[in-house]
């Protein structure tokens, strides 16, 4: 009798509703798979969504203002270095333009000098690279007017029409500001390639006409700068041949639009984003795949006499297959879809976040369908794949199985049980109440798996956040509380204004000053580089704690650098190996290099500098660089002190600027406060990802054990022992997850922490004790919450019944 | 195929020859049945009767196609059964088997309906299922779900589900085991009256010595061995079996 084609429909609409109900019957379990799954999805979809639509509001904003490809900076050149860009093959489009750093004095009621730079202009003639969009006000209409970027703006409270002092070597210009902009240079306000970070309260760049920038300076037709657009992918090519070119004026600086000093932070910025949009969804999928495989079996072991009833009644391996497996993707993809819409939601608001904080004028938040489609392939692939070995175990069961008078029988059950089994043999050294929540582990061997898997997934995101956390704070409160004993960081404009510093020290107050001469240099070693900025300190200096690797402080002696222990591993040199140190914008025209050796490794963070001895410092590399190196001094004396010193110190003309520690502390603390709601929403995460396994686990082992449970009841034992056997399984499972979340976390916080290192910057993955403690406060206190549910059933729970019920 | 299209009266439901069954647990063989011969002409109501242990499950899954023979011949409905890979026996008992269970298994998350439906539209009968509800007196309970049905309730619900299948053999391993007396007698009724109006043949595995006696066939083994097989020309309807 051959079955008609709608026959089949009905018994598919029929099949299909007890796979609804049996996903119903599971309740919690299949509650907490669903949220796991949704929060997978949704994590997925924020991170991989919130990076795309990122970077299309920075690459179009890149496009709209003509962002340039390839850059090299001069000392000074002739026009015709950009007649000869222009025909170096590949370039499409060339821009030379002058620029100048000195200072800026901003007219508040301190008069405080920052660090500026001017950009020269003309007005009414859009720059065909690098333009600019104007935020607030207008562009210039006039020499005595000037635009100022927007982030510098805001951190300096400047307005349209607040006027500032431009400052070079001595010569002076006022300017009224008309207006403030975004430009693509200075997303994150960096003002060379070895910062590493934006920072927008002392770094302030201005565009003025390009007339008054020649006048006040005195320069001719000169530039300091060429930018190229190049047909895509030859970016590298053309600016080799660009510094080829620009070399016999003095090379300062070279970048393609990757290493570009505001892009590249912004890609390493992005980067951790991708760590992250791997590891959480993956974790969360991880739980879910184990919590579906956990219940699947539960229901089939349940089903087992259905089962074969339905295989004796001719329903063939695969649809019983099939009928599983459909069971599985129904129900990731009921997590998935609302995981869809709310990763969308969430990507949206953390787009605009973002694009707030660095404030492009382009703020796309457009849904992509191929990551959404990925999570949900994802989704379901991690469900079929979960449910496939239960189904497999469905459609393998004997139908004769049916006929058996146990139908629950289990073959686990047997195997964990038989005497050969030598864990099965150690437990029956405990007492007998106690054998029972040890074996009740050994034998459910994949539902003690998911336990502990998700369990030490969660807990591992726990560590893994606590470890940023630390990590962060470690490495601030290295800077801040081990390494800086002074108050005021000056920087002078001149290293004869040294004799300024030297007056200080009569002031009542003041402990210690240091003298300390900078350069930005390349450390060669072999032929391995790095980028860092060269600092002489003097050798007996009492206003920075540097320690060597030992914990005791550095000596500092002449011919000898050290650097960070990260970077020298980078680079393959030890102390005592030879290194050479070359000023950043060495050219051939202006060569400046110097054999030293390794003088030790310093154990910090941040690897951007490296430390000699001020002197040697000075004669081997500072002063040949001279004006593009800088000098100055660290002063310790009390908060007070430096209040007044500060104040007093701005309105000089011999200081570019002064940074307090006082005022660096606040501002470091309250830009963590963004940090901290991020750690408390992956806490957050990582705490529901624990609930959920946990809850669907317990909730089920105890139900599960109903029978078993209430026969112990009925056969005496107090509820409180049975209660207490069945919640012993689950502590003990707690525990194993801590056992193997431990390690787990420590091992994944090492990866993450990595996904942020940079030349100029690693974390140390340090996890505290206390770390570990607070993890596992959270498991234990889920573990109690998550068996209330079942030990409340088991105290209302009918003896009589429950000793009979096989279902 | 349902019993009407196998009218053939000539040809027996089922012909055991020398069937052999053995399980191997590690180094002990367990001879389960032993060089069964038995034939079943169609239409007879079988008692199958042993003590616990004798073999009686085993000859049913052998029968039912649930399990293969270690060695012997086995002809169901002109089928031999011998010569049948995994697709086939499932079409095997798709087309040709019904069974009933001690421990009734039915679907617990499908109502009593949708159970019945379920197994009819495999078969591509589903529309009877209502029908058949009814004749095994649940017409009232058709939405239930198993777990709100009583033990009585549930076996008449797998009753109907074999049915629902018209199959040419009813295979039904202790029917009334997990019920009390007088339900369990309420089963057998029903089981009785049902499958002789329709012609099915139905081969059951029972306890109760008292059941013996509706028998149209009884056949008693005893440590795998067919010890008798009697056959009664006047067998009680068990309607009148409480009364003798
Ligand atoms: N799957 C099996 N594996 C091993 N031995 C079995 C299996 N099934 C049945 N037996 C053994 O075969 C014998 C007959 O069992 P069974 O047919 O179930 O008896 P009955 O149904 O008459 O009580 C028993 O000794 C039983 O232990
Ligand atoms: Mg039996």
């Amino acid at each position: 009798m051959a079955r008609s084609r709608d026959k089949k429909v009905s018994l598919g609409r029929l099949l299909g509703k007890k796979v609804l109900r049996d996903t119903g019957s599971l309740g919690a379990a299949s509650i907490s798979l669903m949220v796991l799954m949704a929060v997978g999805v949704s994590l997925y979809v924020i991170f991989a969504e919130a990076r795309a639509n990122l970077n299309a509001s920075v690459q179009e904003f890149y496009r709209r203002s003509h962002f340039g490809s390839a850059t090299v900076l001069v000392e000074s050149a002739p026009p015709s270095l950009v007649d000869s860009v222009r025909l170096v093959p590949g370039v499409t489009e060339v821009m030379g333009r002058r620029v100048k750093d000195g200072t800026l004095i901003l007219r508040d009621r301190i008069r405080r000098r920052v660090q500026g730079r001017f950009i020269g202009i003309v007005p009414g003639q859009r720059s065909p690279i690098n333009d600019y969009t104007v935020v607030r006000g207008r562009e210039i209409s006039g020499r005595g007017e000037c635009l100022v970027e927007q982030k510098f703006a805001e951190a300096n409270r400047l307005n349209p029409g607040d006027l500032v002092t431009a400052s070079y070597v001595g010569q002076r210009h006022d300017f009224v500001i008309s207006g403030t902009v975004a430009s693509p240079e200075y997303l994150y306000p960096a003002p060379d390639k070895e910062s590493p970070m934006g920072m927008p309260e002392t770094f302030g760049v201005c565009w003025v006409d390009d007339d008054a920038l020649r006048q006040w300076l005195g320069i001719g037709q000169i530039v300091t700068e060429v930018h190229a657009l190049t047909t895509p992918g030859r970016e590298d090519e053309v600016v080799r041949t660009m510094r080829a070119l620009g070399d016999r004026y003095g090379l300062r600086s070279w970048w393609t639009h990757e290493d570009q000093p505001s892009a590249r932070l912004l890609k390493n910025d992005l980067q951790g984003w991708q760590a992250l949009s791997l590891i959480f969804p993956s974790l969360f999928m991880f739980a879910a795949a184990l919590s579906l495989y956990s219940s699947l079996n539960r229901i089939i072991r349940l089903q087992t006499g259905v089962i074969g009833f339905l295989r004796a009644s001719g329903l063939s391996r695969r649809e019983v297959l099939w009928h599983y497996v459909l069971q599985g993707a129904l129900v990731t993809a009921c997590g998935a879809l609302p995981g869809m819409v709310l990763g969308h939601a969430g990507s949206k608001w953390m787009v605009k976040m973002y694009v707030g904080v660095i404030q492009i004028p382009v703020c796309l938040t457009q849904p992509y369908p191929q990551v959404q489609a990925t999570a949900v392939f994802m989704a379901i692939a991690v469900g079929v794949v979960a449910a496939y070995l239960p189904a497999r175990r469905a459609a393998n069961t004997p139908p004769a199985i049916a006929m058996r008078g146990d139908a629950a029988t289990d073959r686990a059950d047997a195997a964990g049980n038989r005497p050969d089994n030598w864990l099965v043999a150690l437990t029956r050294y405990l007492p007998t109440l106690l054998r029972i929540p040890a074996r009740g582990l050994i034998r459910k061997p994949s539902r003690t798996a998911l336990a502990v898997g998700g369990l030490a997934s969660g807990c591992a995101i726990l560590l893994m956040t606590l470890g940023l956390y630390v990590s962060i704070m470690d490495s601030i409160g290295e800077f801040l509380d081990k390494m800086v004993h002074y108050e005021l960081d000056v920087t002078l404009s001149s290293p004869q204004a040294d004799s300024l510093i030297d007056a200080l020290g009569s002031i009542e107050g003041v402990t210690a000053i240091t003298h300390s001469a900078m350069a930005p240099v390349r450390v060669i070693a072999g032929d391995k580089q790095a980028n860092m900025t060269a600092n002489g300190v003097e050798a007996g200096q009492r206003t920075m704690w540097l320690p060597t690797t030992e914990g005791k402080p550095i000596q500092f002696k002449p011919g000898e650098l050290w650097i960070a222990q990260y970077v020298a591993k980078r680079l393959g040199v030890k102390p005592g190996d030879p290194i050479t140190v070359e000023w950043a914008f060495s050219g051939r025209q202006k060569p400046i290099r110097t054999h030293m050796v390794l003088g030790g490794v310093m154990d910090v963070t941040f690897g951007g500098f490296a430390m000699g001895e001020y002197h040697d410092l000075r004669r081997r590399l500072v002063d040949r660089a001279y004006p593009m190196a800088a000098y100055g001094a660290t002063i310790a004396c009390p908060p007070e002190v430096g209040r007044v010193l500060k104040r007093r110190l701005e309105r000089d003309d011999a200081v570019v600027n002064v940074i307090s520690m006082g005022d660096l502390r606040t501002q470091i603390y309250s830009s963590m406060r963004i940090t901290r709601i991020f750690i408390g929403i992956m806490l957050g995460f990582g705490a529901i990802l624990a609930g959920a396994v946990l809850h669907s686990v317990s909730s089920v082992g105890i139900l599960e054990r109903m029978r078993e449970l209430a026969t112990l009841r009925s056969l005496g034992f107090s509820a409180q022992a049975t209660t207490g056997v069945a919640a012993l399984e689950i502590y003990l499972m707690a525990g194993l997850g801590l056992a193997v979340g431990f390690p787990f976390g420590t091992w994944l916080n090492r990866g993450f922490l990595g996904s942020f290192e940079t030349d100029m910057f690693t974390f140390r993955s340090h996890l505290p004790l206390w770390t570990y403690g607070f993890a596992a406060l959270v498991v234990l206190t889920l573990v109690s919450w998550s068996l209330r549910a079942g030990v409340e059933k088991l105290r209302t729970i009918d003896l009589a019944q429950a000793t009979k019920a096989r279902e | 195929m349902s019993a009407a299209g196998l009218a053939n009266e000539s040809l027996p439901a089922v012909v055991a020859r020398d069937l052999t069954k053995e399980y191997h647990l590690g180094a002990v063989v367990v001879q389960a049945l032993r060089d069964v011969v038995v034939t079943i002409p169609q239409g007879r109501f079988v008692v199958l009767l042993g003590p616990s242990g004798s073999g009686k499950t085993t000859l049913l899954n052998l029968i039912g196609g649930l399990d293969q023979p270690s060695s012997g011949e086995l002809t169901v409905m002109g089928q031999r059964l011998g010569n049948l890979n995994d697709e086939a026996l499932t079409a095997y008992r798709r087309d040709t088997i019904g069974f009933v269970f001690q421990l009734f298994n039915l679907v617990p998350t499908l109502t009593a309906l949708e159970n019945v439906q379920l197994i009819g539209e495999l078969v591509g009968n589903g529309q009877e299922a209502a029908a058949l509800l009814d004749a095994v007196g649940l017409a009232e309970r058709k939405g239930n779900y198993p777990s709100q049905l009583s033990g009585g309730e549930q076996q008449r619900v797998a009753i109907a589900r074999a049915l629902v299948k018209r199959p040419a053999l009813l295979l039904a391993d202790e029917p009334t085991g997990a019920l009390d007396d007088e339900t369990g007698h309420g089963v057998l009724q029903l089981l009785w009256e049902q499958t002789r109006s329709l012609g099915i043949t139905v081969l059951m595995v029972t306890h109760n010595e008292d059941y013996a006696a509706s028998g149209d066939l009884v056949i008693r083994l005893r440590s795998g061995h067919v010890v008798s097989v009697a056959e009664q020309t006047d067998p009680v309807p068990p309607e009148r079996l409480g009364a003798s």
